[in-house]
């Protein structure tokens, strides 16, 4: 005859030796309510060799009597969740300690800054009065070099001229980027506008599959979108330039 | 089972030494011991299962399922961190604050120079004046001045800072419990001030209750980031899947209110906490007599 076997969870471990509990979850049907409910029937189970750990997902079997209320003795472990969740939970002990060791000494040391900075003299709002003063000037002493080192150091400044005024190639993007804007702007207007270059319009609308009865400011973003986005050989056909 | 075996055995081996083997089967009976000798041992079995339990029980450290462990490091630090002299309270940049104002007194300052008839007496003014009007803000400002409600903002947007899976995440589970556990934190130093107020008791416990929920599912959903979760709000496995209600057994154990006793013990159960004592005391001595005979037994094995 078959063995009886379940699937289970494991629930206790190391109360008695050798002995766990598994949870075992049965779907019945109720006859009476015409419906199905979740069983739950705990076993003690023989685990020779105490391996099983809690939150462990075993099957069990059937065996002889081993002793008053434990008739079943575990047959393979299917998720070893527990030693897993063991392994975690010690990994996260020495971990804990680490970083809350680390954030404290980071701390500490941002707490000695701040109660240096509390002093007016080396406030933010005082440094920038020395920094317009330097600034000033064409020639600089030793010591106004000096100067200028330890604010960097305390702002953590490594280049020079990116901090006071923006470099000139990013400026140079913007005013690019600006200039592109300006120049789609003008030609979407122009298409819209005027009436001779509805051919153009209704080319446009038939590519990015727009219908006559979406809205006009809709239409004109899409437009532009379109502009924006496609390859130039397209926008010549259509005589088209940016 | 056993009786087969040896009805096995005789059937292999010879006729005469098979009856040998019956007989003294015929002759074994199982030991019966008298009522009175059993009764006694299972007494003594069960007494030897209680005393372990209690020793399993005393090993068990016990967790405060609100507060965690005390002296918990994570929230120690980040209630220093508020105390901080350069953090200012709604939201604003101690830097941010000063770029602004240096700004503002360098335009007055050029408007003097331009005017017609500008001494160095007016310019110094305006300056004074300027930085009196820092002084005030700042004063106004900072976090130390602040009420209760902003230090709480400032402590919630630490704790996501150091829970947050991406920038700007404020969803993730260990994120919220860690923000309720700073709520919870809040709470109970007001319900210490204020052992009357039931309306925050009961916050306090439905707070702890969705804490617990929520760890729950992070511990199906990510194990181990739930396990780094708990042990850096103090918390244990056990405080998160136990039964938790905020009664005055708990209230009395983790003594909230120090010096006040809830929970008047009752005769039943002060006998049940003597006999339990008893237990104790008469397990120890057994346990001590017995290494006692085992010593006197090496000795006498160790003469012969």
């Amino acid at each position: 005859m078959a063995r009886l076997n379940f699937l289970g969870f494991v629930i206790s471990q190391g109360k008695m030796n050798k002995t766990i509990k598994v949870r075992v979850l049965q779907k019945k049907f109720d006859k009476k309510v015409q419906k199905h409910f979740l069983q739950k029937k705990d076993f003690l189970v023989h685990d020779e060799g105490n391996i099983c750990k809690e939150g462990d997902f075993v099957r069990i079997e059937q065996t002889r009597p081993l002793s008053s209320k434990k008739f079943f003795a575990v047959a393979e472990i299917r998720k070893n969740k527990g030693q897993q969740f063991l392994t975690y939970q010690k990994e996260a002990k020495i971990n804990v300690i680490n970083e809350e060791n680390d954030k404290i000494n980071s701390f500490k040391l941002k707490q000695e800054l701040n109660n240096k900075n509390v002093e007016l003299t080396e406030s933010f709002y005082n440094d920038l009065n020395k920094i317009k003063d330097l600034k000033l000037k064409k020639e600089l002493n030793d010591d106004e070099l000096k100067r200028i080192n330890e604010i960097k150091e305390k702002y953590n400044i490594t280049q020079e001229n990116n901090v006071f005024t923006p470099s000139v190639n990013e400026l140079s993007e913007k005013i690019n980027d600006l200039a592109i804007g300006i120049k789609l702007s003008n030609t979407v207007n122009k298409l819209f506008n005027d009436e001779s270059n509805n051919d153009k319009l209704n080319k446009i609308f038939e590519k990015i599959n727009v219908n006559e009865s979406t809205q006009k400011n809709i239409k004109k973003n899409l437009v532009r979108k379109y502009i924006k986005s496609a390859p130039i050989s397209e926008l010549e056909q259509l005589g088209l330039s940016i | 089972m056993y009786s087969n075996s040896i009805y096995n055995k005789t059937v292999i081996l010879g006729n005469n030494i098979s009856k040998n083997i019956l007989s003294n089967v015929r002759n074994y009976h199982p030991v019966v011991l008298p009522k009175a000798i059993k009764k006694a041992k299972s007494i003594e079995k069960k007494k030897k299962n209680i005393a372990f339990k209690n020793t399993v029980e005393n090993k068990t450290e016990k967790v405060d399922p609100i507060l965690g462990k005390p002296n918990n490091p994570f929230i120690e630090r980040l209630k220093l961190e508020i105390q901080e002299p350069n953090i200012l309270s709604k939201g604003y940049n101690l830097n941010d604050v000063d770029r602004l104002l240096f700004g503002a007194k360098e335009v007055l300052k050029n408007k003097a120079i331009n005017l017609i008839g500008s001494t160095t007496e007016s310019i110094e003014n305006i300056e004074k004046k300027e930085n009196e009007k820092r002084e005030i803000l700042l004063r106004i400002l900072t976090l130390r001045n602040a009420d209760n409600v902003e230090k709480q903002k400032v402590l919630n947007q630490l704790a996501i800072k150091e829970f947050q899976r991406f920038d700007g995440d404020t969803g993730s589970s260990e994120v919220q419990a860690a923000v309720m556990t700073i709520e919870i934190y809040n709470l109970m130093d007001h319900i210490k001030k204020n052992p009357q107020d039931k309306v925050h008791i009961r916050k306090v416990r439905m707070l702890t209750q969705k804490r617990q929920r929520i760890l729950r599912y992070l511990k199906r959903d990510q194990p181990q980031k739930y396990f780094w979760t708990i042990e850096k709000l103090g918390l244990t496995d056990d405080n998160v899947h136990m039964e938790f209600n905020m009664d005055r057994k708990y209230m009395d154990e983790f003594e909230i209110w120090p010096g006040r006793t809830l929970v008047n013990i009752n005769k039943k159960e002060n006998e049940e906490l003597k006999k339990k004592r008893r237990m104790e005391k008469q397990a120890l001595r057994r346990a001590l007599h017995e290494k006692l005979l085992a010593k006197e037994q090496q000795i006498e094995n160790e003469s012969q």
